[in-house]
């Protein structure tokens, strides 16, 4: 207790600890509109922070490794009677603690943002923070056990630019091993499965950091370098294909009170009150098509798990990119209807074979029919063509219009035929 | 691996060696030395380079005999089996005193306590009865970075004493020391010694003198002269060089050494 | 200025400042960088910007260990000019670092124009060389790590203060980082010059 409460005070731990929350707050800060409103989202980032973190603790442990040799206490400290672990064990937990202490300190701190726009706050994102806090423990033992190895003042910066580079240029997208974890989507969660291997491979990691930098003899030494690569060999190895599962909760749809219905996933429930009235009133605008939608579902369209069924009857608002950081959108309610209406209520098709430029044209001549305004801006030949497209339309017998639209519904859903051409010429006969 | 029984500790000699030899790959360091010390301040003198240094290591356990026998506090110094509790008991200052600057005082004190597995409840205490000892009370609660050299030195000797040593072992206690200082470290060490296995070593005789109760010169790793200041004073003559009885006594010592080995061969 | 007198003298300045270690290390390590940036070289297009800059770290961190002596305060009463020494310590400690890095760059896959390396070596020197005349030179490439990592981390910012922010990760021909860069050069080397480190002791 003597030495653990002497080098919480005196030990590179302090040095820590303020490296860690000067540089995470910054970050915190600096990317303050990537984690909206959501606590799995605040889990992540904190993940994505240890693309820094991680280089940090290492350096800062690779110093305090090197103390006893800066200091040339090696000879005085050979003679006492304490053995050489039990020395080294105050230490280590004070790196330990320090590095804790700032990461809860983040977690706390973000939290000040996300707890009071959160609709959500299921999840395993507490488990996500915890398996990231294990790797920066692991991160300053090791880099306690190479100070160690290796006490020069050129340890720790070498440490630092090399596991920063290695973590940047890593090619393995969320792999098992690495200590940043992305998620592909708010509506996904990381599955469990692969949440245990990494809490098995750090918490692995960490222990054999720890033997190693208590290590007096070659055995202990061995004995690290066996559990960091049975840790590794286990979590790679019982580690799922596919990190991240389509959350089941978070990704449930909830709807507003009364019909038409209006749906968001759980964890952006925050959405709906603003989005309720203008969509109902969309579905109002687009119900004289034959195939007009009959419900409102907001999604994330950026991962294909989740992406809902293509049909006429559903019109889909996609979240990406659209709220702010409370987790409602951005766009005014006026804004918002020109979502809501865009292409007549249609998504754009995954790589047409027919060129994005007609899918745009055709867009915006049925989403100038629809909102009654011109087709777009018409500064380009797409531009023009949409242009063109809008006015021979709106020549056409009301009825005949509204066939025309159904085809090019049916043609943006099944994504097998060219938009544009519906609206010319109608269904196929 | 069981180990023989021991005989019984000899409670007569703190420190007794034969034959203690120390090799440094072909260089000889210590060559059969036989030696015995027991309560009391002994004075270890010698040129620079005599083996005062490596003898002072392997009496503090910090490296090992490579021949001969050597028992500490009667257990004999290669039995790995009491080694921590030997430990417990040696106090050691080196002759480069490493130190951690980012500690205060008294932290520093109270580590190395902890490291020699004092009892929790005593540390405290034992810290600041050395600090007062030494005349630090009033900076224990500074860093060690902010010390003179001086200051650091006496540092070195807190640590040494803190566990209450039955050996105490003190590498060039006086380098760095103002004349005062080491005047009163003399009278501390006189002090210790009463009960204590003191013993220091250094090249400055005039520390031998006011400190000592008896002397042994160390030269080229072998004994040349072992006996009380009295009878190394007695040993010099008008004609040896120095500006004391005790340096006389020590050239004198020296070159009948010297004299003997060359004439051996 | 006797010949052998003074290149002794010469040797001991850098021994005292650990040169010879940082000297033999550097190279291997840029290489190791190298390496590092070819085998994971991609279509990604921020890749080779972030190794230009991470490289350019670790060559200034290492110049950073040097700029100060385990005995600064004792070198600080030494009488001796040590404006003109420090002077050449950082300028020859900043050329190393840029041609290794355009060796690195010739050699290896292309990290960055030469303009841009020259301008993150300066920029990054400067805040190592300002931090080492307050805090010592030991932990001196901290701050320019920290600077680093966030800005990489955070990736590169078209904002005004954001361009001063990831200053190191603009195009050459940006104003604001060229001036952000250069300001913290001059900065760093004025105080490094004219104050010399930090009086620092044992750890």
């Amino acid at each position: 207790m003597t030495a653990f409460r002497i080098e919480l005070r005196r030990s590179s731990a302090l040095l820590l600890a303020a490296a860690t929350v000067v540089v995470g707050a910054l970050l915190l800060w600096l990317l303050a509109d990537e984690w909206t409103a959501r606590w799995s989202g605040l889990a992540y980032l904190m993940r994505a922070l240890l693309f820094a973190l991680v280089p940090v603790a290492l350096a800062a442990g690779a110093w305090q490794g090197g103390r006893d040799r800066r200091a040339g206490v090696t000879e005085l400290f050979g003679t006492v009677a304490r053995p050489y672990p039990q020395r080294l064990l105050p230490v280590a937990l004070a790196m330990a603690a320090g590095v804790l202490v700032a990461y809860a300190a983040l977690l706390a701190g973000g939290s000040v943002q996300v707890a009071p726009y959160a609709s959500y706050a299921g999840g395993q994102w507490p488990v996500v923070v915890a398996v990231g806090a294990v790797a920066l423990v692991a991160a300053a033992w090791l880099g306690m056990a190479v100070g160690r190895w290796v006490p020069s003042v050129l340890t720790p910066p070498t440490l630092l630019v090399f596991s920063f580079l290695g973590q940047m240029l890593s090619r393995l997208d969320n792999g098992v091993l690495l200590p940043v974890l992305a998620t592909p989507s708010d509506l996904a969660t990381v599955a469990p499965e692969f949440l245990a291997a990494q809490g098995v491979w750090f918490g692995g990691l960490a222990a054999a950091a720890l033997l190693l930098v208590a290590s007096a003899t070659v055995w202990a030494r061995a004995l690290a370098a066996a559990v960091a690569l049975a840790a590794a060999g286990v979590s790679s190895a019982v580690a799922p294909a596919t990190a991240f599962v389509v959350s089941t909760d978070g990704a449930t749809l909830v709807c507003a009170d009364g019909e038409p219905r209006v749906c968001a996933p759980r964890i952006h429930a925050a959405v709906l009150p603003a989005l309720t009235e203008p969509a109902r009133e969309a579905l109002r605008t687009l119900a004289p098509i034959p195939n007009a939608p009959t419900r409102v579902v907001a999604t994330d369209l950026g991962w294909a798990p989740v992406a809902p069924q293509r049909t006429t009857d559903v019109l889909v608002v996609d979240l990406r990119f659209r709220l702010n950081a409370t987790g409602r959108f951005e766009a005014a309610p006026a804004g918002l209807r020109t979502i809501l209406l865009k292409g007549a209520g249609t998504q754009s098709c995954p790589d047409p074979a027919w060129g994005f430029e007609r899918d745009v044209a055709a867009d915006q001549a049925a989403t100038g029919w629809v909102t009654g305004r011109p087709a777009g801006p018409a500064t380009d030949e797409y531009g023009r063509l949409g242009e063109r497209t809008l006015s021979e339309l709106k020549a056409l017998p009301r009825p005949e219009q509204l066939a025309r639209l159904a085809a090019y519904r049916t043609a943006k859903v099944r994504c097998d035929r060219d938009p544009l051409t519906a609206l010319t010429t109608g269904a196929p006969r | 691996m069981s180990l023989p029984e021991q005989p019984a500790p000899d409670q007569a000699w703190h420190i007794s060696a034969s034959s203690l030899t120390v090799r440094y790959g072909r260089r000889i360091a210590v060559d059969g030395l036989d030696l015995t010390f027991g309560a009391g301040v002994h004075g270890l003198l010698g040129p620079n380079g005599a083996g005062k240094t490596t003898l002072m290591r392997v009496l503090a356990t910090a490296s090992p005999a490579t021949g001969g026998s050597l028992r500490i506090l009667g257990r004999p110094s290669g039995d790995r089996h009491h080694l921590r509790a030997v430990r417990r008991r040696l106090g050691y200052l080196p002759q480069r005193f490493g130190y951690y600057a980012r500690f205060t005082v008294r932290e520093f004190v109270e580590y190395v306590a902890w490291l020699k597995e004092m009892p929790a409840a005593d540390i405290p205490g034992a810290a600041q009865r050395v600090i007062e000892r030494v005349q630090l009370g009033d900076r224990a609660g500074h860093r060690m970075r902010t010390l003179s050299g001086g200051m650091v030195q006496r540092v070195g000797v807190a640590q040494a004493l803190v566990n209450d040593p039955e050996v105490l072992l003190l590498d060039e206690p006086t380098v760095g020391l103002d004349p005062e200082q080491r005047v009163h470290l003399r009278a501390l060490l006189r002090d210790v010694g009463a009960q204590t296995c003191v013993i220091v070593s250094t090249h400055l005789v005039e520390d031998i003198a006011a400190a000592c109760s008896d002397v042994a010169i160390i030269d080229e790793g072998r004994v040349a002269f072992r006996g009380s200041v009295d009878q190394l004073a007695a040993a010099g003559s008008r004609e040896d060089s120095g500006d004391s009885a005790v340096e006389r006594g020590y050239t004198a010592l020296l070159r009948q050494h010297r004299t003997r080995v060359v004439a051996a061969r | 200025m006797s010949g052998p007198g003074w290149a002794r003298w010469e040797l001991l300045y850098l021994r005292a400042r650990e040169v010879p270690a940082a000297a033999a290390l550097l190279p291997v390590t840029m290489l190791a960088v190298g390496v590092l940036a070819n085998a994971s070289a991609g279509p990604s297009s921020t890749a080779p910007a972030v190794v230009g800059v991470c490289a350019a770290l670790l060559g200034v961190a290492f110049v950073g260990t040097t700029l100060g002596s385990a005995d600064a305060v004792l070198e600080h009463t030494a009488a001796i000019r040590w404006w003109p020494r420090r002077t050449v310590h950082l300028v020859a400690g900043t050329i190393a670092v840029v041609l290794l890095l355009l060796a690195v760059d010739l050699a290896g896959p292309s990290l960055a124009t030469t303009a841009e390396l020259v301008r993150n070596t300066l920029g990054l020197i400067g805040v190592t060389a300002l931090c080492a005349s307050f805090t010592g030179s030991r932990l001196s490439w901290c701050p320019a790590a920290a600077w680093t990592l966030l800005a990489v981390v955070a990736g590169p910012r078209s904002s005004g203060a954001g361009q001063v922010l990831s200053w190191m990760l603009q195009p050459a021909d940006a104003r604001t980082a060229a001036t952000t860069a250069a300001l913290l050069a001059v900065s760093g080397a004025a105080s490094y010059i004219l104050a010399g480190p930090a009086g620092l002791r044992r750890a």
